[in-house]
């Protein structure tokens, strides 16, 4: 009887276009968007584009303008060096045509702001100083040796964009399409409903028809359950994989990636089954209820806008520990930015503990056998 | 004979509204029992209380012989039921439809095939198995919906107002559908607004009015409780009054008017009403056009019974 359930509930929801659409094709067409949007602010590489820096010589250091020198070189350089004096590189700064200073007398930087860019000079000059003290004898034998050797050690610029954002400096514009997945995984909660609805004596003459059928309904809404569960999740892994094509970069990590989006979908279901159970209402009056959580949750995950987030982070941070959607798109950060998986597992568990609470609430309202409230 | 349905005394409120008073009924086995009313009567609230899917205030329901219950599992694999609203998934085609309904009570894969291809060639959709509901016609997606609530083969079914919005065609498909489930078994309820349909395919009647009983018989029993028996109609140009009363006392005769260039005289009882009136006629020498005589509807009876009109 279950399988029975189960293969029908998979076949008419494969058959459904609104749920192709809200958790399908919405995201892609949102997540297309806002590539094409973000698309070249969220290139990193193109960020690192010659950092604008001016240089003040100071006396003895020709090796580190050596490198700063060999660093602006080449067909992709990451840095364009001008030499200044002092007074002159600091009006640059102030009119903001470099990002910053360079002091080549002690090794020192000056910025004005902290930015990618900034950090990244500050990690150049850092490594430079490493490199400087591990290679002192050599120095001091071959000094014409040492900016090729830290040209070797430092490698490309891909080390040093690893470098910095491994530091939790992490490109704001992700959030846009973690957003996007706890969105859908929200929105899974409309088919729930239109499931749900065809399965209650009260609410449609096709659930009173299975209502007099000779099973518990317990066994009808796992069924249907496991069945939207599996749909949505497949959905969700179809729209990771086509912004993964279109190039945007999770990171690795995709098991996680996928226990997120599973718990994600479970709780939109949820949502969903317990917005159904209230049957007094229309089933239109509960999709607007369910598309006003789902946004209103994604909003508050800044789906639209930065900000918000970080706002009630810093008003009612208990909002976002509870919020699925901030945890959901949270779960993504944290796997791309820390090194360890304590937020991310921290994360799960509160999504666990939530999906688990919402699907026992709304399987004791629905399983229950009782009389219909017709 | 063995009861199919036996209901005592069912009382049902909503809120301060009485929608069943003390309701009794019967069924025996193997009939095809009409339940008749007007609107707001209560036919629908006996079929949902008898179903389990309405809790009731008061009384008993008992479904061969076993107290129905919401999980009365081992009755309900018995029950067919058709509903006046059409219930079937807009996403499966015909076949899918009745497959996935009979398969909640039929596990057997190869029992359950013959039983929906029995379905689909018992309402006359062997060409449609492919469609999808919203591609049939308003016919067709009753008889989808019949097929959906008959194919695991019930003992027992329901049938609450089946050919609302359906052309005189499909009407009639769909009752000779009816009597033949009965002729194979099937003890069937049947709630109509349709006193013609009643009369055509029903066994035993049940009037209900203000969720009462108002009276249960065959149809014969039911025309002989009431006084009319015989309505007879003359045309005629002109007629004394002293002619109408003498009508009036005709045997058997209980009222005469006259209007409209036509007496009508009602009798109750009585053999050869006719025949005296034109031996009247002719008698008096009172020239006459067309002669109609008509018995009792159930609408009379009805009308007689409730003091109105079965349907608006
Ligand atoms: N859910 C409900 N809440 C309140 N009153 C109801 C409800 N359902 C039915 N009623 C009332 O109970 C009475 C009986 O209704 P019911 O639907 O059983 O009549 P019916 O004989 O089936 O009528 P119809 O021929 O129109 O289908 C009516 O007065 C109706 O208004
Ligand atoms: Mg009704």
């Amino acid at each position: 009887m279950f399988f029975h359930n189960f293969k029908y509930a998979l076949k008419s929801l494969l058959k459904t276009k609104e749920t192709i659409f809200w958790t399908l094709i919405f995201p892609i067409a949102l997540g297309t968007f806002m590539y094409m949007a973000f698309g070249n602010l969220m290139d990193q590489e193109e960020m690192f584009h010659s950092v604008p820096v001016a240089v003040v010589s100071g006396k003895e250091n020709s090796e580190l303008e050596t490198v700063l020198l060999a660093l602006s070189e080449g067909e992709d350089p990451m840095l364009k060096v001008s030499f200044m004096e002092e007074p002159d590189a600091l009006k640059a700064l102030e009119e903001e045509q470099v990002e910053g200073v360079i002091y080549t007398s002690d090794t020192s930087l000056l910025v004005n702001e902290s930015n990618l860019n900034a950090s990244m000079l500050e990690t150049v000059l850092e490594q430079y100083k490493q490199i400087e003290y591990v290679c002192a004898d050599i120095g001091t034998n071959n000094p014409g040796m040492l900016p090729e050797v830290v040209m070797q050690l430092m490698g490309d610029q891909e080390y040093f964009i690893e470098t910095t954002t491994s530091d939790g400096c992490q490109n704001e514009y992700y959030n846009y399409f973690y957003a996007i997945f706890a969105m859908s995984c929200l929105f899974a909660s409309f088919s729930a409903i239109s499931r749900i609805n065809k399965l209650q004596a009260n609410v449609s003459a096709l659930g009173m028809r299975r209502c007099l059928s000779p099973n518990g309904k317990i066994v009808a809404v796992t069924a249907e359950y496991l069945a939207l569960l599996i749909v949505h999740f497949i959905i969700e892994l179809i729209v990771l994989a086509y912004l993964m094509l279109l190039g945007v970069d999770f990171g690795g990590h995709y098991p996680a990636i996928a226990l997120i989006l599973l718990l994600g979908c479970s709780i939109g279901l949820s949502i969903g089954v317990i917005i159904a159970s209230i049957y007094k209402l229309s089933e239109g009056a509960k999709m607007g209820i369910a598309v006003s959580i789902g946004m209103l949750l994604s909003v508050m995950a800044d789906l639209c806008a930065a900000g918000i987030k970080d706002f009630i982070e810093h008003h009612v941070p208990v909002l976002n520990r509870i919020n699925p959607a901030v945890v959901i798109s949270d779960s993504f950060y944290a796997l791309n930015v820390y090194d360890d998986y304590s937020r991310y597992t921290g994360n799960m568990l509160i999504l666990s503990v939530m999906a688990v609470l919402l699907l026992g609430i709304s399987i004791m309202i629905l399983g229950r056998n009782k009389y219909a409230s017709l | 004979m063995a009861l199919a349905i036996k209901v005592s005394n069912l009382v049902k409120r909503y809120k301060d509204l009485v929608a069943l008073d003390h309701f009794n009924l019967e069924v025996e086995e193997g009939e095809i029992l009409g339940l008749l009313g007007p609107n707001g009567s209560g036919k629908t609230t006996t079929i949902n209380c008898i179903l389990s899917l309405l809790s009731y205030d008061k009384g008993e329901i008992l479904i061969f012989d076993q107290e129905m219950k919401p999980d009365s599992y081992e009755i309900k694999k018995n029950i067919g039921v058709v509903m006046q609203n059409v219930a079937v998934f807009d996403e499966m085609n015909v076949y899918e439809n009745i497959d996935y309904f009979c398969g909640l009570y039929i596990q057997d894969k190869n029992l359950r095939k013959q039983y929906v291809e029995e379905a689909i060639a018992f309402v006359g959709l062997e060409d449609y198995k492919k469609f999808l509901p919203k591609k049939l016609s308003g016919g067709l997606l009753r008889r989808l919906n019949i097929a959906c609530g008959i194919a695991h083969k019930p003992k027992l079914i329901f049938f609450d107002e089946p050919t609302v919005a359906v052309d005189p065609q499909s009407r009639n498909q769909i009752l000779e559908g009816i009597l033949a489930l009965n002729r194979n078994g099937a003890t069937i309820i049947y709630t109509s607004h349709y006193m013609e349909e009643v009369e055509q395919i029903c066994t035993r009647i049940v009037i209900m009015d203000n969720g009462k009983n108002a009276a249960v018989g065959t149809k014969e029993e039911l025309k002989k409780m009431i006084k009319n028996t015989e309505s007879i109609s003359v045309e005629i140009l002109g007629l004394a009054q002293e002619d109408i009363d003498t009508m009036k006392r005709l045997p058997h005769a209980y009222s005469a008017e006259y209007a409209d260039n036509h007496l009508k005289i009602n009798f109750s009882g009585g053999k050869h009403n006719l025949v005296r009136v034109l031996e009247y006629l002719q008698e008096k020498n009172i020239p006459f056009g067309r002669v109609y005589s008509e018995l009792p509807t159930l609408n009379d009876v009805f009308l007689e019974i409730t003091g109105k009109a079965l349907r608006d």
